[in-house]
């Protein structure tokens, strides 16, 4: 928690130091930005790829389009937004990829001119008027059920399609993997697994995977191919994995440590060492006492 | 020749102890002295108030440079204090003669600028109020704790380096100072510890000076080698670097040399001394200083070029600032006009007698305490994470009135020790100078018997 706090107050000065130099700039577009057309026609699929390129380079600002979780402290739009769709044409909006400014980076030389034309597509397939040709493409509504064995540590997964009456089908040949959940992103392990004919899938839980203190862990269970069988997930809690034993290094003597744990060598030579002077200082001193009585 | 002029000319016991408690009883500068160091010390006084009531904001420092004058100072003043443990220590205990009227002078300097070195740190703090929080929570991992252990322990062993040597000295004082006021004699009262000139207690006392003698020299090469380490331990550029103890001793006895060159010729001519701190002392003296000075460019070399030859790109940012950038005038002044040419103009002996000795001295000393700048201030300007979006003030630095006016205050403040110990002290061990001039114990005791009578 306290991690993601950081993490969430370091966005915000970096926001605000950039916003900070960016704030007067303005899109300078040229009338020519318009007339620019790509080589070839727009489609479903086109457009799709040009989603796992959006997700990747653009979502950190401008969130999906029309979801509204665009970052307004750096003004970047949200890109679904009906009045930018109609004030930006697929040739200027092709333009602003290319050029950038102020926080939003130039891909000129980044991206292929193919996948920012794919991007194009896929933010302009938000916009009424843009035509898009080719089937749309549909994903299944595909769902995954999970049991633990825990003597076996094994998973089995169910994989099952709904159709459009909310009957649920087990479906044969479906990929699945699995991830560890960590604190950041999810991690993959052990090799995908294919459903049997009942839709199901055996999977065999690796023995070396840290948990925390008590050996739990998260488990999500995914389908590959999520273009076909939907975005569903099914995590788990397992007590499976390996007992993290996490020493913190404060707690130690150390030489970062607090004064109370200061390294025993440490410690020990400060002492012998001042001690050894200021005793032999406070000799002197007693000495200097003495010089009467050495008088008689 | 000198040497043997020196050594011929017999003094008599009456002369030695007039010449050198003249100056205690009637000084006629001596009140504009104090007048002028109080006065700066007041504009200073009147600069740590604002300071105080406002804030470190009245300072030039800011985020990148937070050490600024006042830590420069700091260690020019550690390093200046440094040279009363080579003089009266290791000089003395390898049997150097000529040191006998030297040692006290740099005894004084030590004592001076030690005990400024401490307020200087406070000068540095945003809340002095808080300056116990060191001694209730200060960690012992930290270099700025054992700092403050060693500086400390220096300027008690230091006080008792200047306090010992004085006490076969009290008698003379207080035979010689009966019509001086009255707190004056009670302070004499007090110091001679029933000193009476028995043999024994000679031998006590040159026991006891023996041991600090032997216990400094450990002492001040931790003080300025801890001091170095306040830097050193850090792995910022330019201080990242694993000569900084020997770099920064080397350099303190420099400085201290000088300081004691210049604080020769003022005592010689103005207590009028020329007779007990002669040219032969200023030759001596001079060619120590060349020797250290020599040892240190020895020291700035592997420093500078050692790095330079390399060039590891954060160390090209801050090398090629101070050869050819920003701070090149100031680093190519101090290297040339407070290292190389005073050792050019030093190999000569004209260039030892006491005016040269003095200017170069006062060369030397403004180079030292310039270079002190130039380890402090440049590091602090190239930080790992580069300086952007703040104002434009932070990426640059210069001391305010405020800090120049608190750091004036320091070193009258050290100045004003030295005066006031050169006011109520002969500046030079009567009985050891005696001792030089063939005198003997019962000699001195029989002179201090008659003047009682």
């Amino acid at each position: 928690m306290k991690h993601i706090l950081k993490a969430r107050k370091i966005t915000f000065i970096f926001t605000l130091l950039i916003f900070s130099f960016s704030v007067n700039a303005q899109w300078n577009i040229p009338d020519y930005a318009k007339d620019t057309k790509p080589n070839v026609k727009p489609t479903y699929k086109l457009a799709e790829l040009g989603k796992q390129l959006f997700i990747k380079n653009c979502i950190q600002c401008h969130g999906l389009p029309g979801e509204g979780k665009n970052n307004k402290a750096i003004n970047a739009p949200d890109l679904g937004n009906v009045e930018y769709q109609s004030k930006h044409n697929a040739g200027q909006f092709y333009y602003q990829i290319n050029e950038g400014m102020g926080f939003m980076p130039s891909f000129k030389d980044k991206l292929a001119k193919e996948d920012k034309w794919n991007i194009t597509f896929y933010v302009k397939s938000f916009d009424e008027n843009f035509k898009i040709t080719g089937e749309e493409i549909k994903t299944k509504n595909g769902v995954i059920d999970l049991k633990k064995d825990d003597s076996a540590k094994t998973l089995i997964a169910t994989a099952s399609i709904v159709d459009k009456n909310g009957i649920s089908k087990p479906s044969e040949g479906v990929e699945i993997n699995f991830f560890v959940k960590r604190i950041f992103g999810n991690l993959p392990i052990g090799e995908t697994v294919i459903t049997d004919q009942n839709g199901t899938a055996v999977f065999k839980f690796p023995d070396d995977i840290p948990g925390d203190k008590n050996g739990k862990i998260k488990i999500i269970a995914k389908f590959k191919d999520s273009d076909a069988y939907g975005t569903a997930m099914k995590s788990a809690e397992l007590n499976w994995g390996t007992h993290l034993h996490f020493v913190n290094p404060v707690l130690e003597r150390t030489l970062w440590g607090p004064n109370n744990r200061v390294p025993i060598w440490l410690l020990l030579s400060f002492l012998i060492v001042t001690g050894g002077v200021w005793l032999t200082i406070l000799y002197v001193v007693f000495q200097i006492t003495q010089i009467k009585k050495a008088g008689k | 020749m000198s040497e043997v002029k020196h050594k011929d000319q017999k003094k008599s016991l009456s002369k030695i102890v007039d010449d050198l408690t003249r100056p205690i009883k009637r000084h006629y500068g001596f009140t504009p002295w104090i007048l002028f160091l109080i006065a700066i010390m007041a504009l200073g006084i009147w600069a740590y108030i604002i300071q105080i009531r406002d804030g470190l904001g009245v300072t030039a420092m800011r985020d990148y440079v937070s050490w600024g004058l006042y830590i420069a100072s700091f260690i020019f003043f550690i390093a200046t204090a440094l040279i009363g443990m080579l003089i009266s220590a290791v000089l003395g205990l390898i049997g150097i003669k000529w040191i006998t009227p030297i040692a006290r002078i740099a005894e004084m300097i030590a004592i001076g600028f030690a005990m400024w070195a401490g307020l200087i740190i406070i000068f540095d703090m945003g809340r002095p109020d808080r300056i116990l929080n060191i001694f209730l929570h200060g960690r012992l991992q930290s270099p700025i704790v054992w700092d403050i252990t060693v500086v400390t322990t220096y300027v008690a062993i230091s006080l008792l380096l200047y306090l010992l040597p004085l006490i076969p000295d009290i008698p003379f004082l207080k035979k010689t100072m009966k019509d001086q006021p009255k707190w004056k004699q009670k302070i004499y009262e007090i110091l001679s510890f029933g000193f009476k000139g028995h043999t024994e207690q000679y031998k006590l006392i040159k026991r006891l000076i023996r041991i600090m003698a032997i216990l400094i020299i450990p002492v001040a090469l931790a003080i300025h080698t801890v001091t170095s380490w306040l830097f050193a331990l850090t792995l910022r550029v330019g201080w990242d670097s694993t000569i900084f103890g020997p770099y920064y001793v080397t350099g303190a006895f420099v400085t201290g040399g000088a300081a004691v060159l210049i604080a020769m010729f003022i005592f010689s001519r103005d207590f009028r001394l020329k007779e007990y701190i002669t040219d032969f002392h200023f030759d001596k003296m001079g060619k120590l200083l060349v020797l250290l000075m020599l040892v240190y460019l020895y020291f700035n070399i592997n420093e500078y070029l050692v790095p330079a030859y390399k060039m590891k790109t954060l160390d090209e940012h801050h090398l090629s600032g101070l050869f050819t950038g920003k701070f090149a005038v100031m680093f190519w002044t101090v290297q040339l006009g407070g290292l190389i040419i005073p050792i050019i103009l030093m190999l000569f002996k004209k260039m030892r007698r006491p005016i040269p000795s003095l200017i170069i001295g006062i060369a030397v000393v403004i180079g030292a305490f310039f270079k002190r700048y130039l380890i402090t201030i440049p590091t602090l300007l190239h930080p790992h994470l580069p300086i952007q979006n703040v104002p434009a003030e932070f990426s640059t630095y210069w001391p305010t009135a405020f800090e120049w006016s608190i750091t004036m205050m320091a070193v009258a403040g050290a100045v004003l020790i030295i005066t006031i110990l050169a006011k109520l002290f002969p500046i030079m061990p009567i009985w050891e100078i005696a001792h030089e001039e063939g005198i003997t114990n019962e000699e001195i005791n029989q002179f201090v018997e008659e003047k009682n009578n």
